[in-house]
């Protein structure tokens, strides 16, 4: 469904992708780990269009999508869950999920906002809440609801579990299996190695803007290299 | 006429001025909510659209509310044609760039402005009758005053509504909060940051052709308008509602305040206004009532 070859990306004279592939099948959850200033974040930038890759090519479904606005790339039905979320502080819960839905035609009936609510019951009692006053899990699951809008057909979640207490983490990770299961592809950057795994049928680890290991999550797990960097075994 | 309706009278005249202060401090806080760009050149925007009505009402012989929907359209398309060759370019930069382009764009609007009219005084024939009627208790008001009240308040009550109630106002407004946000929601930023110019140029060439039958039509009427600088900024320069309440506060205290006081007082009573507001109380009055603190 994606498929990243070879991508790298400058942020002016520095190099933050050199030569990423990665390759995202339809209706599978595939991850990204890796520490701090590895590129992951970049990766997700870089496909959505919040920057523009210098050399390689990012396709999906087919299409050539490099280089191309991130308002059009939302069109296509990528949607990203940024790491910093990226909510409208002062518009409130209702009004940032009706921004999800901006390049959809025509309008949300309540049908569907109350069909997002089933996934996130805390953000009904806080519709009419500005986002600003929401917790930190709150927000995160605002952020996830919100790009839900647009009916993507590829997620892009950059490190959802950031930051959150280990019960708000459960929970954001028991909703996005449960996207999963809807049928949506998924593209998980998260520090955490342990919950990505567990979740997600492959796996990529980036090291200093290159993929290091990649294979099925099983195989990762069992890997010597992956064991003593990433989950402290 | 007592003391009191005196007072009554002035703050009428006052609010017609408050009025056209709050439309122009209404494009102002669009523009810098939107941009973060604070427009120096809005001044010279509204004379220029009062100088395209003058030469369609005079030369041309244009009824009036074609002149109003005429220079309304020319001024969409100058602000679209600014944001394309220049705004769109400082958006988000340090305020000292955007300040620069500001007044230099301010500067070449004026003297192209003189230069294909006048640099001389013109007079603007007013939209409505400019004589004034009796009201009760020695009163008077003219319909032309009565017509700038009822248009400005309209303009920016539509204003409200369409940012408040539509699906595009609500991508200004997510647009104006989180520019990366709205890119990922699909909001094609810079038609946004085009829209915002253009509904505020057009909003003012409806302000300069409201304010120029009140004084006479000249470049150096952005001097007048430039005062609304001060309304956005007492109202706090991110809320409507605090530009219609500084603009009618500022209109109000300068007509009163200069009517009984020496006219020296008048002509620096405004720009005191300014500094005390950004010393003391730089969030302004909307600030002050909603006491956000953040």
């Amino acid at each position: 469904m994606l498929d990243v070859s070879n991508i790298e990306t400058h942020y002016g004279n520095i190099q933050a992708l050199k030569g990423i592939s990665i390759e995202v099948p339809k209706g599978d959850m595939v991850s990204v780990l890796g520490a701090n200033g590895s590129g992951k974040s970049t990766l997700l930038r870089t496909i959505v269009g919040l920057i523009g890759p210098s050399r390689g090519a990012i396709r999906f479904e087919g299409k050539n999508i490099h280089g191309m606005k991130p308002h059009k790339v939302v069109r296509l039905g990528i949607s990203l869950v940024p790491e910093n979320r990226e909510l409208f502080p002062d518009l409130t819960v209702h009004e940032n999920l009706l921004m999800g839905a901006f390049t959809r035609s025509g309008k949300v009936g309540p049908k569907e906002i109350e069909e997002i609510f089933r996934y996130f019951p805390i953000l009904e009692e806080r519709r009419r809440q500005q986002a600003r006053t929401l917790s930190g899990g709150e927000q995160q699951m605002l952020a996830i609801a919100r790009a839900l809008m647009s009916k993507p057909r590829l997620l892009l979640l950059d490190e959802p579990s950031l930051g959150l207490a280990p019960l708000m983490v459960e929970e954001i990770y028991r909703i996005i299996r449960m996207i999963l299961t809807q049928g949506t592809t998924i593209l998980l950057v998260e520090q955490n190695a342990n919950l990505a795994l567990s979740v997600a049928r492959f796996g990529y680890v980036f090291e200093n803007g290159r993929v290091s290991v990649f294979g099925p999550s099983e195989e990762l797990l069992q890997n010597e290299h992956v064991k003593q960097a990433y989950l402290g075994k | 006429m007592g003391m009191l309706s005196g007072i009554i009278q002035q703050i009428i005249f006052g609010a017609v001025m408050g009025c056209l202060y709050a439309l122009v401090a209404m494009c102002m806080v669009l523009i810098y909510r939107g941009t973060g760009i604070l427009n120096f050149a809005q001044g010279e925007i509204v004379v220029f659209g009062a100088f395209v009505a003058y030469t369609l009402c005079v030369t041309l012989h244009w009824p009036y509310w074609l002149v109003f929907l005429a220079s309304f359209a020319v001024c969409w398309l100058l602000g679209m044609v600014m944001d394309f060759l220049v705004f769109r370019r400082v958006v988000h930069k340090p305020h000292l760039n955007s300040l620069m382009v500001c007044v230099a764009v301010g500067m070449i609007i004026r003297n192209a402005t003189g230069q294909i009219w006048t640099f001389d005084d013109l007079r603007m024939p007013p939209p409505f009758s400019d004589t004034v009627f009796q009201l009760p208790f020695g009163l008077v008001l003219s319909p032309l005053f009565l017509g700038i009240i009822v248009i400005s308040l309209a303009i920016m009550l539509v204003f409200y509504l369409f940012l408040n109630r539509t699906k595009v106002g609500l991508s200004i407004r997510a647009t104006s909060q989180n520019m990366t946000g709205a890119q990922l929601m699909g909001v094609p930023i810079n038609s946004v940051y085009a829209l915002c110019w253009a509904i505020s140029s057009a909003i003012g060439s409806i302000a300069g052709i409201l304010t120029a039958p009140l004084f006479v039509l000249n470049v150096g009427m952005f001097l007048v308008i430039l005062k609304a600088i001060v309304a956005a900024v007492l109202g706090g320069i991110i809320s409507l509602p605090g530009a219609l309440m500084g603009g009618l506060l500022l209109g109000i205290l300068e007509n009163v305040i200069g009517t009984y006081s020496p006219s020296w007082i008048r002509h620096i009573f405004v720009w005191v206004v300014l500094l005390t507001v950004i010393i003391a109380m730089p969030q302004g009055l909307w600030g002050l009532i909603t006491r956000r603190k953040d």
